[in-house]
């Protein structure tokens, strides 16, 4: 319906700030009451898209402002409650893949510059000896052996080139291997909240840490105060081969950089590729939810589900004539110069819930209505986790309780038993559960639900 | 029919920690590596289907999370029970089941177990990283007791030092330093620094520490761990250690099974040693016979079987070749597969001293429990944080066994099966609501317990055979034991006991442990007995040593110092097995360490 | 018995309040999970009887449930497993001479990690923590 958008051009070089514009003041209820009461009767009418039901918002709409917390007006936790986080997330997805050159609605032309591309890489954030980050806006730096290739990516105007640094899922699971063999990529970014509480708190160094001696407290978002706080994003990028279609795909030329590393043992490389965006975490702290609202979206032609194992289809990650056990890591060594690796076989073993799937179809819609060849038609959103209860220290009791992206959490989904998936607390992928364990890496103090100060030298 | 193509240049028996740690290492000095391991694969679901069989299990034990595999069994501590219940079953399955795998001949049973799947025991040990103290390695020598190593601590030292940071220990040098004798490398820090302790450490330490007894003086520390904490930034290189892990956030788990991976476990070193590219497993391949060139007397074959499911038929057999064997299958199973390989050695493979399988010794554990005068609130942390090492050596060990004392974060969960045992029985007689709660608030806030791991002397006649009726599924001969507590044992235990009064008394904590014959028997019968007029039971620690030990001469020991068997030039035995004496402090460090070295002297020898 | 009565009277055997056992938003669905064990565990004739017994109760507390209920030679071993349930996450075999060995069992790896025991006594279930590095350092908070 309505999307206005006024983008704010800083510079001939992206500064990576965060697009506002003129904001409707949204209905919102204080920050400090906790969600309206439930009400009296269990039964529950179906959420019908296009009327007020239950306090829920009329139909979606396209908007570079990208929230600053969720909006609350639903009563039933499984259902309402869990649309408007859905909404949020969405919200959040599309004001962060806004072009931030461009007034015109998001894929306008198809495929975009995105916002949240602009922010600060971790890897330029905790640098080696623990060196002070360069200031916000400065382009990322571009390791040494890197500096050969191809000179067209590196001056782009406007942009430096996405580097993709990191081929392997947390705490040594393994990396992704999609139907052409080709590793998938990943690289992690802060907003400027995030990174300015890092930078002044000294946080990105071991030093720095000891002497902040503290756990860390990153900045909430606020409704009320019109303030955004801490947001992370964590990418999985599928390196374009001739048979994957570029128009189902955000894409850019990016770096893909593989550090040296002793296990296994590979040498530092460096190539530029034409890369596809196949999966999307986004963190955001926020006052109503200080354990942080996490939103996970995925290229829609991923994997199928185990609920719909037989779906027709071409995927990214699996092949209905393998036989590779699913969810397993590939054969080691892990080396991506390996030629002719097998495929992983993912399959996505919880199904997205009904209403968020609803949810994706309306988005999708409007997506399409911009310009039938968008290509954010092409992501789906996989689900929302937040703290039902953020005073229920440190936890929060997260809802629901599991919680998975099949590129970034693909081994840890839950395993497949009599035919049934069962997901195993503490184990099976859950955001809050696993990054409630996240720790600065001098002292062991809380760091807030991020891994990144565990990177501090 | 799956004979191994590839001529590897070694071929190790056991996916577990010892052959895992030398796997990596021959891996990444570039030599082809073939693993045999007997259990269920490295997979990326392990985790979670281990978790998910420990939340569905009734009880908790070690072996809890890893279902018994029929096709390469494994003990557990609810098989124990008293010798004369052991009754015959025809069917190797049911056998298993009714009477559990091992085939316990007494006069006690022997009451510790380990795993077999890829990882091996790594996956339930409880994470304790002790070095041995200098008179360790020479019980002979000082107190008359046993034998001596064929080494020292200061030859071992420095694989002490790769040994922790190849698992990744948390830990304090000031803590451990100068205790009976253990030193360390000038300027050596942990690669991590000190988990910290519990509440109920604090108060034990506020309450003993300067007490003395025996000849001894109380200190409480914190135990040096293979589990994650803070980091420190390397003694030589400055870097900081970082091994890409969570840290621990107290599950109160560790036996059987961290869920978070905090605790080190061997496929942790599995997976490096398969990105080395030069190392191949075959899973589900249960060794069960060793061969030799008759000429040469070099080891040229491990014969094996191999299997689709836990319950099923064989379905592959072949036989391993390479240029070098190492054999790290824990050790009983590495006792047992020598003994079994009778075909060219009457007295089985690599046994001239006769020594193989014998010396089995254990840490048997004497609990003691109680409540503390004001709550510490167990079930906080991990197991174990803190013990006390000061009183595992001195002149009394030509009389009786040391011991060592660790303190449990669980509260009576070891020996009563707290909380459930309690909790049952308060609801049980008519207790509930507020009550109920009040009841809990008031008795569980203060349990706590505390092991001594107690020495056992090397005894000939603690020894395993493989039987020669019962079998597993596939046909190989199950384990039979013949195991005892020495006298020299026993006498520790009442000392521990004394001990353990005394402590209580200073804490100001009721003593609740069992102490009647009466008591003993209905909660532990098969594993009381008696001494000096008084009952004691024992526990075991999941220590499984001196099956295969190292010495000075081939009449007398299996391996020499570099745990190269002395009959077979291109034959290595590695692992707990290879403990000549057994000391106090857990065996894993040590184990690790001469893994680390028997992959050294395995290299220096191509 | 309506699932809202199964938690009433669970408030009571338990000593929790019905919104600790059935929150309003309710990410753990524990009192389900034992509603349906009950059902299935225990015959149809007996809940009723329970039920009825219970509902009976004018303003129903710790004393009328024990006389009424806990007491009562049929009623009593069922409340005690409600108790159990919630307390243990274990539903123990009503037939002292059953020899299956499934008759006694985890509910759920879910209702595991919610056992009422563990947080009684300030703990979490083993193998179950959602506390931080080095909380055990310092004792909890007992209100």
């Amino acid at each position: 319906m309505n999307y206005r958008a006024t983008a704010y051009l800083v510079g001939l070089f992206l500064v990576g700030g965060i697009i506002t514009t003129n904001c409707k003041p949204q209905k919102t209820q204080s920050e400090e009451s906790p969600p309206p009461e439930a009400s009296e009767t269990d039964a529950e009418a179906p959420v019908l898209l296009t009327e007020n039901t239950d306090g829920a918002k009329p139909s979606v709409t396209l908007s570079s402002d990208l929230p600053f917390d969720v909006t609350i007006t639903g009563t039933k936790l499984e259902t309402s409650i869990r649309r408007d986080f859905d909404r949020f997330s969405w919200e959040s997805f599309v004001a962060l893949n806004w072009d931030p050159n461009s007034a015109d609605p998001i894929g306008t032309n198809g495929d975009n510059a995105t916002v949240w591309e602009t922010w600060k890489n971790a890897m330029d954030v905790f640098l080696p000896d623990g060196k002070k980050p360069s200031p916000w806006g400065t382009p990322g730096m571009i390791p040494k052996s890197c500096k050969t290739t191809d000179k067209k990516v590196l001056a782009q105007v406007g942009k430096t080139p996405d580097l993709l640094n990191e081929m392997e899922q947390p705490f040594k699971t393994g990396p992704l291997i999609d139907q052409n063999g080709e590793y998938t990529r990943f690289e992690i970014l802060m907003n400027q909240e995030m990174f300015d509480y890092i930078d002044k708190n000294g946080l990105y160094s071991f030093e720095g840490q000891q002497k902040f001696n503290a756990p860390a407290v990153f900045p909430e978002g606020s409704d009320s105060a019109k303030e955004w706080g801490a947001i992370m994003v964590k990418a999985s990028w599928k390196i374009l081969g001739d048979n994957d279609d570029p128009s189902r795909f955000h894409t850019v030329e990016a770096i893909v950089y593989t550090p040296a590393q002793d296990d296994p043992k590979i040498a530092e490389s460096c190539f530029t590729a034409k890369v596809g965006l196949v999966g999307l975490h986004i963190g955001t702290k926020t006052k109503i939810c200080p354990q942080w609202i996490w939103s996970t979206f995925e290229q829609v032609d991923n994997a199928p589900s185990f609920d719909n194992i037989h779906r027709e289809g071409t995927f990214n990650y699996y092949n209905a004539s393998s036989k590779y056990p699913w969810n397993e890591a590939p054969a080691r060594p892990w080396d991506p110069n390996i030629e002719n690796q097998t495929p992983t076989q993912v399959v996505r073993l919880t199904s997205i819930f009904d209403g968020t799937e609803a949810l994706n179809k309306e988005y999708q819609a409007k997506l399409r209505e911009v310009n039938p060849n968008s290509v954010w038609q092409y992501y789906e959103l996989v689900g929302t986790q937040w703290p039902v209860n953020p005073r229920q220290l440190p936890l929060g009791n997260p809802f629901p309780e599991f919680l998975a992206n099949s590129t970034l959490e693909t081994y840890v989904q839950g395993i497949v038993k009599d035919d049934k998936v069962e997901l195993v607390p503490n184990v099976s992928s859950s955001c809050m559960h696993c990054h409630n364990g996240a720790t600065m890496i001098s002292n062991g103090r809380a760091s807030d639900f991020t891994f990144l100060l565990e990177r501090a030298q | 029919m799956s004979d191994s193509n590839t001529q590897y240049d070694v071929v190790i028996v056991g996916g577990g920690w010892a052959g895992a740690t030398i796997a990596k290492q021959l891996g990444e000095a570039g030599k082809k590596v073939l693993i045999l391991e007997a259990g269920n694969p490295l997979q990326s679901r392990n985790r979670e289907e281990y978790m998910d069989s420990f939340f569905h299990a009734m009880a908790k034990v070690p072996s809890a999370p890893y279902a018994q595999n029929y096709n390469a069994p494994r003990p557990s501590v609810l098989d124990i029970k008293p010798l004369d219940e052991y009754k015959p079953e025809p069917n190797p399955v049911a056998s298993i089941q009714k009477n559990g795998y091992f085939i316990q001949k007494g006069p006690l049973p022997f009451a510790s177990t380990n795993e077999r799947v890829a990882g091996g025991t790594s996956w339930h040990w409880l994470g304790t990283c002790l070095r041995l103290v200098p008179n360790d390695f020479k019980l002979h020598e000082k107190y008359g007791i046993g034998v001596d190593w064929p080494m020292d601590y200061d030859d071992l030292s420095p694989y002490y030092d790769a040994a922790e940071y190849f698992i990744g220990v948390a830990g304090a040098v000031d803590q451990q330093n100068g205790i009976h004798g253990i030193t360390f490398t000038e300027g050596y820090n942990y690669p991590m620094q000190p988990i910290p302790p519990s509440v109920l450490d604090q108060h034990f330490s506020n309450a003993l520490d300067g007490m003395p007894l025996d000849e001894n003086v109380i200190k409480v520390t914190g135990t040096p761990a293979g589990r994650n904490g803070a980091s420190n930034k390397n003694w030589k290189t400055g870097k900081i250690y970082s091994n890409g892990r969570r840290l621990c956030q107290g599950n109160t788990n560790c036996t059987p099974i961290c869920p978070i991976q905090a605790k080190y476990d061997a496929t942790i070193t599995l997976s490096e040693a398969l990105n080395t590219g030069n190392v191949d497993v075959m899973y589900q391949t249960v060794a069960y016979e060793v061969l030799m060139d008759e000429q040469t007397k070099e080891i040229n074959g491990i014969k094996y079987k191999q299997y689709e499911t836990k319950l099923g038929p064989v379905t592959g057999e072949g036989t391993a070749t390479g240029t070098k064997y190492v054999v790290a299958a824990h050790a009983i199973e590495a006792a047992k597969l020598f003994l079994m390989s009778k075909s060219q050695m009457s007295a089985g493979i690599a046994n001239s001293s006769g020594q193989m399988g014998k010396n089995l010794m254990d840490h048997p554990v004497m609990l003691a429990w109680g409540l503390m005068p004001e709550p510490t609130f167990p079930f906080r942390g991990p197991l174990s944080t803190s013990g006390i090492e000061t009183l595992k050596d001195g002149a009394y060990r030509t009389d009786r066994a040391a011991y060592r004392v660790e303190i449990g974060n669980e509260g009576w969960n070891w020996p009563t099966g707290s909380p459930y045992t309690e909790v049952n029985e308060m609801i049980d007689n008519g207790i509930f609501g507020s009550e109920l709660i009040a009841d809990i608030q008031e008795n569980f806030t203060k349990q706590f317990r505390i092991g001594f791991l107690i020495e056992q002397d090397p005894e000939e006649d603690c020894f395993i055979v493989p039987s020669a009726t019962e079998t597993d599924n596939l046909g190989i001969p199950r384990p039979e034991i013949h195991y005892d507590l020495s006298p020299y044992t026993r006498k520790g235990f009442e000392k521990a006991r004394e001990a353990a009064a005394a402590m209580f008394t200073k804490l100001g904590a009721s003593n609740n442990t069992y102490e009647t014959q009466e008591e003993l028997e209905k909660h532990y019968a098969g594993s009381v007995f008696e001494y000096n007029n008084q009952w004691y039971n024992f526990f075991g620690a999941g220590h499984i040593m001196g099956t295969h030990r190292m010495g000075t001469q081939a009449s007398d020991s299996v391996t020499d110092a570099n745990m190269k068997s002395w009959d077979h030039d291109n034959l290595y035995i590695v692992g707990c097995g290879s403990f000549p004496t057994g000391a106090t402090s857990n065996p894993t460090l040590t184990m690790v360490a001469l893994a680390l070295k028997a992959a050294d002297a395995i290299l220096a020898d191509w | 018995m309506t699932l809202d009565t199964f938690v009433q009277l669970s408030a009571i055997l338990t000593g929790y309040p019905e919104k600790k056992l059935k929150p309003k938003n309710d990410t753990q669905k524990v009192s389900e999970a034992y509603f349906a064990v009950l059902n299935k565990e225990v015959d149809a004739q007996t809940i009723a009887q329970l039920n009825s017994t219970f509902t009976s109760i004018q303003n129903p507390d710790e004393a009328s449930v024990k006389t009424q209920i806990v007491d009562d030679p049929t009623l009593g071993p069922i409340a005690k497993n409600i108790t159990k349930m919630w307390y243990l996450a274990i539903w123990y075999s009503l037939d002292p001479t059953s020899t299956d060995p499934n008759a006694t069992y985890v509910v759920s790896s879910i209702t595991y990690k919610n056992g009422l025991a563990w947080s009684t006594m300030y703990a979490h279930p083993m193998g179950y923590s959602e506390e931080n590095f080095g909380y055990w350092e310092t004792p909890p908070n007992t209100k």
